[in-house]
């Protein structure tokens, strides 16, 4: 029965919670939102199994931790330079064609990874690549020569 | 056309996103989240959650009693009740110290130092006898908070000069 309550208060917890984020934390995870969900299982799962007996210091921790959330993204909002240092900027991989080497060695990916990213937007060749950009969730976006003219 | 693998070691710029206005407008509903997200830790902040202790006495005949007990709890947290006695006349006093078993209930392994002298379904007997002149005697009872919401009980002192009962209550989150 405890088992069943503590479900239901965490589960109704979390959903108002992520509501009140909005739907910026599911579409991109920046560092603070990916650290935000790797935390937020470790902070509730306790409480869900009844290892960490109380409820209230769960609740507590999870509300602090989105809070902080929250205040980064309205600082990332408010603030461009913040933006960039909390969420790190993004970083071009090719440009018009040509492997931009430093870049990805600081970022420690391969010509195959750009590649492989490549054919996955229907380009066999790097050549056709006007601009590979790693995003700051992660992602190489590919924009293709044809795309975007000049 | 371009040499195949072609490398460059300087990073252009990516076309750069549009100026836009970057002033907040939250929702009201948000805001309102917000402020109620924000809500708990400010109030653990400002140890609301907390553990606290309130020390009550009272007194019968020439014989005092004073109890400290935890006025709020979490859950499964440990919780001490400390019952003391103080003889101040000049003449033994006979006493009898009981504990309301009903306060106790939920509590999760309750421990007695010294252990009770008499158990019975309505109370634990704590001491009884004569407490001589000016002699002190305490009594701890340690337990782990085991039930939310309000836990009501009172320490019952008799010694000869009328039963003095002190009540107390221990708020558990859960």
């Amino acid at each position: 029965m405890d088992t069943v309550l503590r479900v239901v208060v965490i589960y109704m917890f979390l959903v108002a919670a992520l509501r009140v984020l909005g739907k910026r934390e599911f579409q991109q995870l920046s560092p603070a939102e990916l650290i935000m969900l790797l935390i937020t299982s470790e902070l509730v799962s306790p409480a869900l199994t009844g290892n960490e007996p109380s409820l209230v210091n769960s609740l507590v921790a999870v509300a602090t931790l989105f809070i902080l959330v929250f205040l980064s993204s309205l600082l990332t909002f408010g603030n461009r330079r913040a933006g960039k240092l909390l969420g790190g900027s993004p970083v071009v991989l090719v440009h018009r064609g040509r492997l931009l080497e430093r870049n990805l060695a600081a970022e420690r990916i391969t010509a195959e990874d750009v590649l492989s990213e490549a054919r996955k937007a229907g380009l066999a060749e790097l050549e056709r690549v006007r601009w590979a950009i790693l995003e700051t969730d992660g992602a190489i976006a590919i924009i293709p020569e044809e795309q975007t003219g000049s | 056309m371009r040499e195949d693998t072609a490398t460059v070691n300087q990073a252009p710029e990516p076309p750069a996103a549009p100026a836009m206005s970057r002033a907040l407008r939250l929702r009201p509903g948000q805001l309102a989240g917000v402020a109620l997200l924000a809500l708990l830790p400010a109030l653990a902040l400002f140890g609301v959650f907390d553990a606290r202790t309130r020390t009550d006495s009272a007194a019968s005949g020439p014989v005092t009693l004073q109890v400290s007990f935890p006025t709020q709890l979490r859950y499964r947290m440990p919780g001490r009740i400390e019952a003391s006695l103080h003889n101040a006349g000049t003449l033994p006093a006979p006493v009898t110290l009981d504990l309301e078993r009903a306060y106790l209930r939920t509590a999760a392994v309750p421990t007695f130092t010294p252990g009770p002298e008499e158990v019975s379904p309505e109370a634990y007997r704590l001491a009884s006898g004569s407490l001589a002149a000016g002699e002190q005697r305490s009594f701890l009872i340690d337990f782990e908070a085991g039930g939310y919401g309000r836990h009501a009980g009172a320490v019952l002192l008799d010694s000869g000069a009328g039963p003095v009962r002190l009540g107390f209550s221990t708020w558990v989150y859960p």
